[in-house]
């Protein structure tokens, strides 16, 4: 009897010390090693450009992904990717000139292609590390692809997991590829330099937050059209945000001028202020105006069978600038009439950016999103689609009550 | 004697709460975005009706018999009924532990790990189940205690970090514009509550029997609470129309965090983390109940002889649908299927239970 009972034990003793083995053998199957990649083996491509190939580039793509005979598409995209040579990237100051450092650190490759994906598939057939998309924080798009249509740019870069949702999307007036190529002194790669220049314009109150996720989240709604940033190369070396590029039916419709930014910032309300206007004010001379605040009502009423919409827009700012120094400004009646020049000037140039957006049937302000809330039965029997209230709101009518109060004069007395 | 060691109130409540809150986490509020447009929120409400239709038989029953519905069931309908009963109980659970795991593998398989195969995703997890399956019913409940805290408090540290990005807008007209789906939106909106069937496993060690019903409905409601919570906040900084655009919305919120002025963008990664450890303990609750009805029919009260044995069979069943669309699809005929059986077995047994009684006092 003793004998079995110390057997037993054995066996049991034995069996936990295999089960132990093979619980510790099993770690190898969960280390992901499958799909580990150390990341200087991959091809990160910070930064896209896309444009349409002139008629010697397009025809160069291989086939990849059809056969020449049984080519599925016309359209084209030719693609300038920036990839980083890892380990090549410089982490501290340099001490060689920046341009040089530039094209060592940042790889750029050409590619055309009948679709995105095609595109970077024949990029992947040239480089030799798999391509990796997670740090693209760029794309810029060429006017000329903007108005042939996003849908299919967008299918590709929604159905990709790695691609951020905080990318940025820049429309660039000329072709995009000549954006991806400069090297201003201020960056070391150029796509960290458009990054920058996208996001310290909008904690300078110079842009509205309109990343790639925010631009998808507001071109979806029915009663809102989505914006990018419209970009354009300023003398060798500097790219300038030049307006907003409004999009209708997916495509992009029309663009502002860099004042029609504020105007638009000033008509949604968009709190950090940045934009100034200079204003002639009769009996004191040239005056410019910084916004600082600003903080906008929508109201909406349906008259008639269509929605009509007011803007109640109430700024706050200082002056900056008064040219003709030998006229002081001293008395609240001065401060006064400022402002209510400001103020006509100021609603002369909002109620301009409404009228353009209205003639290209591109909503950017979310008037429909507003109707769609307060009116809810009007919304439901007018609007069946997203190209309905393009429509309707191409000709309603929109008024703007615009204030502003000026709080500081600056330094001076 | 040492007094038999037993579950409060709260644990309760804990363990109900975290068994609803699983698979469905990624994909439920396009689901209710769908059904609803802007009425999402309320839809997701609604979907309490169902589990609570579930809990009030379970827990008077279980208060009257002390033991877990596959034994009063003999008792009320009869021998054979009531194995009829439990082998459709344990064919429900075993397909929802096979397409629950499934879905998990797909998200897996899509997001993090793309190279790796799916089945080996699907049969570690089906193992690390298996073995948490072998200990009675207090350790199985300490477990779900265990793992609450990991997998509950960073969704809403996740929210609470959304709020400024919510937009009022996006969630009103608040009753939403098409009743015509809310029909379909109620299945999805009840479907992840089906496992909290597991209190009828658990009313047995209850410390207070007579709180069950209590503990059942506030643990539903606290689960409610965090499905309500993470609809609001998609609903909020996406809108209807882009959310439904988006496969795994709360997957796509939590990537469009970003921590620490930048340092921390690719929070999704973390976000998977978290995720598994809620579809841990659902699908865990759902073998449990699996292991537990097979030992029932079949009359072995070992669980780690049917948690084993279930084992290759649920991996099998795991990998039939051949792409993710039919797992959908497979998914939403089950759900509706098993609120019928979880809701309909138990409503029935509670009539059979009153008629009874009041047959008894009759005769008396």
């Amino acid at each position: 009897m003793n004998d079995s009972l110390f057997n037993a034990n054995r066996w049991r003793r034995m069996a936990r010390f295999l089960l132990a083995l093979f619980a510790c053998a099993n770690t190898l199957l969960i280390t992901g090693c499958w799909d580990s990649l150390e990341i200087e083996n991959r091809a990160l491509i910070l930064g896209l450009a896309i444009d349409e190939p002139s008629p010697e580039e397009s025809g160069t793509e291989e086939e990849i992904t059809y056969e020449r005979h049984n080519k599925p598409k016309k359209d084209q995209y030719l693609i300038t990717a920036q990839v980083a040579v890892p380990g090549r990237v410089p982490l501290g100051p340099s001490n060689s000139g920046s341009s040089d450092v530039t094209k060592n650190s940042i790889w750029v490759v050409k590619v055309a292609g009948i679709s995105l994906d095609d595109a970077l598939n024949n990029l992947q057939q040239q480089i030799a590390d798999p391509k990796y998309l997670i740090h693209l924080r760029v794309i810029v798009i060429s006017e000329a692809i903007a108005k042939r249509g996003l849908s299919d740019l967008n299918d590709y870069l929604r159905r990709n997991a790695e691609v951020r949702r905080r990318t940025w999307m820049l429309v660039s007036e000329g072709k995009a590829a000549d954006v991806m190529s400069i090297a201003p002194p201020l960056e070391r790669i150029p796509t960290l330099y458009l990054l920058n220049l996208a996001e310290r314009a909008v904690s300078y109150g110079k842009f509205p937050l309109d990343y790639l996720g925010i631009f998808w989240s507001t071109d979806s709604k029915w009663g809102e059209n989505g914006y990018l940033p419209y970009i354009t190369i300023k003398g060798d070396n500097n790219v300038m945000i030049k307006g907003i590029a409004y999009f209708s039916n997916g495509v992009m419709a029309g663009k502002t001028n860099p004042i029609g930014i504020g105007a638009f910032m000033a008509a949604k309300g968009l709190s950090i202020g940045g934009y100034s206007v200079m204003t002639e004010v009769p009996g004191i001379g040239h005056v410019m105006v910084q916004t600082r605040e600003r903080s906008s009502h929508i109201i909406t009423r349906i008259e008639n069978d269509k929605p009509a919409a007011k803007f109640e827009i109430r700024l706050e700012g200082s002056i900056t600038e008064h040219l003709e120094e030998h006229i002081d400004i001293h008395s609240p009646r001065q401060i006064t009439l400022i402002q209510d020049n400001f103020n006509r000037l100021a609603k002369g140039i909002v109620l301009e950016l409404i009228r353009d957006t209205q003639k290209h049937h591109s909503d950017i302000f979310g008037i429909g999103e507003i109707v769609r809330v307060r009116h809810p039965s009007y919304w439901q029997e007018q609007v069946h689609s997203k190209q309905d209230w393009e429509n309707i709101y191409s000709d309603i009518p929109i008024e703007i009550d615009l204030e502003m109060r000026i709080r500081q004069n600056g330094l001076k007395n | 004697m040492r007094r038999k060691p037993t579950l409060s109130m709260f644990q309760i409540v804990i363990v109900i709460a975290s068994t609803s809150f699983g698979v469905a986490v990624l994909s439920f509020p396009r689901f209710m975005a769908e059904s609803a447009d802007t009425g999402a929120p309320l839809l997701t409400i609604s979907g309490i009706i169902g589990p609570i239709l579930m809990l009030i038989p379970l827990t008077l029953l279980g208060r009257r018999f002390g033991s877990s519905i596959f034994d009063y069931g003999e008792k009320l309908c009869g021998k054979w009924l009531a194995r009829l009963f439990n082998s459709l109980l344990f064919i429900y659970f075993t397909l929802s532990i096979s397409l629950g795991f499934r879905q998990f593998g797909d998200v897996l398989t899509a997001v993090v790990f793309r190279k790796t195969p799916i089945e080996i995703c699907i049969v570690l997890i089906l193992l690390i189940t298996a073995v948490a399956c072998r200990r009675n019913e207090l350790k199985f409940s300490y477990i779900h205690l265990f793992y609450f805290p990991f997998s509950f408090l960073p969704f809403l540290l996740i929210i609470f970090i959304l709020l400024p990005r919510i937009s009022t807008l996006n969630l009103q007209p608040v009753l939403g514009m098409n009743a015509e789906h809310w029909g379909g939106g109620m299945i999805k909106a009840t479907a992840p509550y089906l496992t909290t069937f597991i209190i009828t496993i658990l009313i047995p060690i209850m410390s207070k029997p007579s709180k069950a019903m209590k503990s059942g409905l506030y643990g539903v409601m606290l689960s409610c609470f965090i499905y309500l919570v993470m609809v609001i906040a998609v609903l909020g900084v996406y809108g209807t129309e882009e959310t439904k655009k988006l496969l795994y919305p709360t997957l796509e919120l939590s990537r469009s965090l970003s921590l620490g002025g930048g340092v921390l963008e690719r929070f999704d990664v973390i976000f998977i983390v978290i995720w598994f450890l809620a579809v841990f303990t659902t699908q865990y609750s759902n073998y449990y109940l699996a292991t537990y009805a097979l030992g029932k029919i079949i009359s072995v009260s070992d669980l780690r002889l049917t948690s084993s044995f279930l084992l290759p069979y649920l991996l099998i069943i795991a990998m039939l649908p051949s792409h993710v669309l039919v797992t959908r699809i497979l998914m939403n005929r089950l759900e509706f299927i098993g609120i019928i059986l979880l809701v309909g077995y138990p409503l029935l047994l509670l009539a059979i239970s009153l008629i009874g009684k009041k047959g008894a006092a009759a005769h008396e």
